[in-house]
């Protein structure tokens, strides 16, 4: 007894040690190498955890450009602030001089990380690349380019297109230097104040401080980028001090990391909106669409089923847009007033199975969606939702979003970012308009479209603003979609980590102050 | 001296059989309350299982909800109960169905042999071959989700077990005197199979359909586990631990009791397995 008693000591205190392991590796080989260097200044250096798996760093092709914007590979030529209003970055100033016609100045002192200094000729060189790259560039690749001088050059669209600078924004426009970088999707040449190093797609990227960086010297000598897909092992890394900062922590387990001694919490609302599409093709009734809204309680779900992670949508923009939420007018929660609205369409309940029916045929409604962020606890509390009000749904999960463009659905739940740079049109025309990419529950309003030719048209400010609320009032009161809350992205820091902000856009996180004490 | 060494032997021969006996009997009584449980379920939960409440999140257990509540507010307890129907029945069901296919492949298979043998045992070669449970999670990803298509993909291999223990039975019982005596009586063959060859052979079947009850249950949660059997919102055992793995340190209830309810029924379903082995064992029970 005695003898079984040590063994099974003996082997928990050594599967205490391996477990140990793990931590102290890195610290000692830390010491090793300054011991063995006699390198006094201590090496700064963080890892950064995240779900989020990078195929390739070559920032031209589909959404790569927001890892390398992100890790702060590359740069473009303007930046959004945290209204998702363009002001300069790489670029000193434009100026556009009709609606066909701009110019952009860039700064002088910009150099790539390899020394070579940015030209107006280079930046051409990068704009028709895209322009050819990329499906949503496809203003650049059309376009006509005048270089004037080492930094000024010009761009003749073919037709107006108002939101060139809000596109020169997206990451897909990163300035590389095309010249030097044999593999762009290995190491890409960029300007940004880190420089890859080692990169395994889907696991890893290693990276350096550029030393050759335009804009003051990088606090961070190395950041070890790791992807973990999961979501609790991300949450557990973050615990135990594998990763030193973690990217987009859902909301649940924000509740871990209370402790403002230890951790830092950056929260900040975004434009990903949990969206539905109705598809009116098959859900014609009007007032079944109606009573669905009304029954939705998005206040509800925002707070307290998403913890907060998530602000409650009127329309498809956020409220610190002009365009956001506040100008429309949505339809208010009232389970009870959808249940009377049923009922004055013809639905009612004969059977007493908590089921209304119409003409013998109860109403069970198919809701579809895609596995991504939280769209299967929404999916879960509407089916709950609805069936109080008597409407019976049937929830299919799928991993990718094929079944939306095979319109096999009711009502399609999908979750996407309206305004990625700080234009409402690319969304709202891809959306809304009749036949569009993304128009998958066949909505159809002449109006709509021809609001919607006029916003792309459309170069003053402010009747772009009323437009854009035009248009989502008109769909809102189709009952065509609803919106029901925007993601707030949650980054989480330890205490000693700086320079880290989470950002309305989820792209610029890398930057020269990012360090660790 | 001989007698007074064989009685003890006797005497412990008579209390093992007791044991037995007893544990047979209780085993048994506990399974049908189980079972009973899981039939009457619907009506017996405190609270509606699926009736989600989001302003009573992740709530520990208390008098109103004894097992607490999960992610949606709903009442883990009455989940568990609710579930309790699901994965009894499902196994349940899973286990005769393979039970009856098996046994049947098997008797015929020993007793004609031949081409139709080969066949069948060769498909159980190929089909033991491969991990059940990874071959389940292969077939429940092509076909896709669901509790049919997992209970589908489980009974692909579940069938083999039966097939095997009943063929080898009827190869080595084919050629006794009283098959011969039948046979030259003038009984068909359905008749053989099933009136003479089948009850001397269906008592070690049995044995491992009710351990093989356990194991298949273990396996449905599992897929459910993997996202593959039960769709949302249906409760489940296998479905509730993984919906709340992302809870563990905050509402560990939620998976926690869902977890060890399946462990004590699987243990209970194993052990009367064992017991019913016991019980029909003829070493035990031909002395009385």
């Amino acid at each position: 007894m005695k003898n079984k008693l040590v063994a099974c000591l003996l082997v928990a205190l050594s599967l205490m040690l391996i477990g140990c392991m793990g931590a102290n590796e890195v610290e000692e080989i830390a010491t090793k190498v300054s011991h063995e260097g006699e390198v006094l200044v201590e090496e700064k250096s963080l890892t950064f955890g995240t779900t989020n798996a990078v195929a390739s760093l070559d920032p031209h092709i589909d959404w790569q450009g927001w890892f390398s914007v992100r890790y702060g590979v590359t740069e473009t030529l303007f930046k959004l602030d945290e209204s998702l209003v363009p002001e300069p970055w790489l670029a000193e100033s434009y100026e556009n001089l009709d609606e066909l016609t701009w110019k952009v100045t860039l700064k002088d002192n910009i150099r790539f990380s390899n020394g070579e200094p940015v030209t107006a000729h280079k930046v051409v060189e990068n704009m028709k690349h895209f322009g050819e790259e990329n499906y949503r560039a496809a203003v650049f690749s059309t376009a006509n380019y005048r270089v004037e001088d080492d930094v000024t050059l010009i761009i003749e669209t073919e037709e107006p297109h108002a939101t060139l600078i809000n596109d020169l924004c997206d990451p897909y426009a990163s300035i590389i230097d095309l010249d030097a970088t044999e593999d762009r999707s290995m190491n890409p040449v960029g300007t940004g104040p880190y420089v890859p190093v080692a990169f395994v797609a889907n696991e890893s990227i290693d990276l350096e401080k550029n030393t050759n960086y335009w804009n003051g010297t990088p606090q961070l000598d190395k950041a070890y980028i790791k992807t973990i897909p999961d979501m609790d092992t991300l949450v557990m890394a973050l615990q135990s001090g594998e990763i030193d900062i973690a990217h987009n922590i859902t909301a649940d387990a924000v509740d871990l990391f209370q402790d403002t001694s230890q951790y830092t919490i950056s929260q900040v609302g975004t434009s990903r909106a949990y969206m539905l599409y109705y598809n009116l093709d098959t859900l014609k009734d009007e007032a079944v669409r109606k009573a669905i809204s009304m029954a939705i309680d998005k206040e509800g779900i925002s707070t307290y089923l998403l913890n907060n992670s998530a602000t409650p949508a009127i329309g498809a923009f956020p409220d610190t847009m002009p365009y956001g939420g506040q100008q429309l007018d949505g339809i208010a929660y009232n389970p009870e007033a959808a249940r009377k609205l049923l009922e004055e369409a013809g639905y009612e309940d004969m059977s007493g199975d908590g089921i209304v029916e119409k003409d013998g045929e109860p109403l069970s409604i198919d809701l579809v969606l895609y596995r991504r962020l939280a769209q299967e606890d929404i999916a879960t509390e509407m089916q709950a939702a609805l069936k109080k009000i008597g409407i019976d749904v049937k929830v299919t999960v799928f991993d990718n979003t094929e079944y939306l463009k095979a319109g096999e659905f009711d009502i399609g739940m999908y979750c996407i970012v309206t305004t990625s740079t700080g234009d409402a049109a690319a969304f709202l025309n891809a959306t809304m308009r009749t036949d569009m990419d993304n128009n998958f529950g066949n909505y159809s309003n002449a109006k709509v479209d021809a609001l919607l030719e006029q916003l792309l048209r459309e170069f003053d400010s402010e009747k772009r603003t009323a437009l854009v609320i035009e248009i989502q009032q008109l769909a809102l009161e189709d009952y065509a979609y609803d919106f029901i809350g925007f993601n707030n992205m949650t980054m989480i820091m330890k205490e000693n980590v700086k320079g880290f902000k989470s950002h309305p856009t989820d792209y610029y996180q890398f930057n020269v102050d990012s360090t660790i004490q | 001296m001989d007698e007074v060494k064989i009685l003890p032997m006797e005497e412990k021969k008579k209390r093992s059989l007791n044991f037995v006996k007893l544990r047979f009997y209780l085993l048994m009584v506990i399974t049908i309350i189980l079972i009973f449980i899981s039939i009457v379920a619907p009506y017996m939960v405190p609270n509606d299982p699926y009736a989600t409440d989001i302003r009573g999140r992740n709530l520990p257990p208390s008098q109103e909800f004894l097992f607490g509540t999960d992610s949606h507010g709903r009442c883990v307890f009455s989940r568990v109960l609710i579930g309790a129907r699901t994965s009894i029945s499902a196994a349940l069901m899973l286990v005769i169905i393979t039970f009856v296919i098996g046994t049947t492949i098997g008797i015929v298979c020993g007793y004609y042999g031949g081409w139709i043998d080969n066949l069948f045992m060769r498909i159980a070669d190929i089909l033991l071959a491969f991990p059940d449970i990874i071959l389940g999670i292969a077939v429940a990803g092509i076909i896709g989700g669901g509790l049919f298509n997992a209970m589908l993909a489980l009974g692909l291999t579940g069938w083999t077990q039966y097939a095997r223990v009943a063929r080898s039975n009827v190869l080595t019982m084919k050629e006794d005197t009283f098959i011969q005596a039948a046979r030259l009586s003038g009984n068909s063959d359905l008749r053989l199979l099933f009136r003479h060859i089948l009850p001397n052979i269906i008592g070690v079947l049995v044995v491992i359909a009710t351990l093989q009850i356990g194991t298949m249950m273990m396996g449905i949660a599992g897929l459910s586990f993997l996202g593959l059997g039960v769709q949302v919102p249906q409760a489940e055992w296998g479905s509730m631990v993984n919906s709340g793995r992302s809870y563990l340190q905050i509402a560990p209830w939620i998976s926690l009791f869902p977890g060890l309810v399946m462990m004590v029924t699987i243990i209970i379903f194993n052990l009367f397995g064992d017991a019913l082995r016991d019980f029909l064992d003829p070493r035990i029970n031909n002395s009385s």
